[in-house]
């Protein structure tokens, strides 16, 4: 039970983001949290991202829309969406 | 993460300006936002002009009850994920990934860490102090997410950044959950190690705070 990879914990640790373990899946990826430092710090730093992004509108950090692509939307609202 | 929109859940008091003046104030920061999910420019205005024509149809149904830009972020949520489908359907994907060479390599022929992951130090986790901060990270964010093979950036974004449900991106992205998981587990190992390098623990504006590392 205690031979659980790295890999494979590191997998385990993202699937908790996104379903319920099992029990038997819990029990053997919390002992190798125990014993694995880095596993453990890959965990918490893999939860602190994911509430730092979740459901968080992120956007690209740069770009603007052509100045034809603002037009053409502006024509397009003025007529009330028939463009 | 708006640009001059008041954000306030409790109050139902948002009201929407008048649509002509939607250009000026969202169509730079909704382009952004599809920008980071089709990686198109031309499909990136072309879904924000959808949006805002769906927006101005819809528009007596607006409750007030999240700002505009909120509002019409949903609207364009559904345009973007209407777009991926019909790409998906398109390409015809196929439920095999195969290997990801990068999180592969980051293990050894034991399966233990080659490089283990790094201390962080304390940053403000909760919330980021300043909008330039915000700005900041959004900018190294963006680049580590384009470095993201494109179908496990999709499923990021759509499972995690928007919160879809998991039966919905399943379909959209034609994998079993299983897979998903798997697209998912690839998008959060790459994105770690490449925000430790880039700003939690590289030279970048997120080195040299001080406090109890993580």
């Amino acid at each position: 039970m205690l031979l659980l990879s790295c890999k494979k914990v590191s997998r385990v640790a993202s699937e908790s983001l996104d379903r319920k373990l099992s029990g038997y899946e819990r029990t053997s990826y919390e002992a190798h949290l125990v014993i694995c430092p880095p596993c453990r710090r890959n965990k918490r730093q893999m939860e602190l991202l994911e509430k730092l992004l979740r459901g968080s509108e992120m956007e690209e950090g740069k770009g603007q829309m052509s100045a034809e692509g603002k037009e053409k939307i502006r024509k397009v609202l003025e007529s009330g969406g028939k463009g | 993460m708006q640009d001059g929109v008041v954000r306030d859940a409790s109050a139902k008091t948002h009201k929407l300006s008048e649509p002509s003046e939607w250009v000026s104030l969202h169509a730079d920061g909704l382009f952004r936002f599809a920008m980071l999910r089709v990686r198109d420019q031309e499909a990136a205005e072309e879904l924000v002009q959808e949006a805002m024509v769906a927006g101005l149809e819809a528009r007596g149904r607006f409750d007030g009850r999240c700002s505009e830009r909120t509002w019409l972020v949903s609207i364009l949520k559904f345009k973007i994920i209407d777009h991926v489908r019909k790409r998906a359907r398109d390409r015809g994907y196929s439920d095999n990934l195969g290997p990801d060479p990068v999180v592969d390599g980051m293990f050894d022929g034991f399966l233990h860490w080659k490089k283990e992951p790094a201390k962080w130090p304390a940053k403000k986790d909760d919330a980021f102090g300043s909008e330039a901060e915000r700005a900041e990270f959004r900018e190294v964010f963006s680049g580590c997410f384009r470095g993201l093979p494109e179908r496990v950036g999709q499923a990021f974004w759509m499972k995690v950044l928007d919160e879809s449900d998991t039966g919905e991106v399943c379909k959209v992205l034609e994998v079993t959950p299983t897979n998903l998981w798997v697209l998912l587990h690839r998008a959060r190992m790459r994105l770690r190690a490449c925000l430790e390098e880039n700003w939690f623990a590289g030279e970048g504006p997120g080195k040299g705070t001080k406090g109890e590392a993580r």
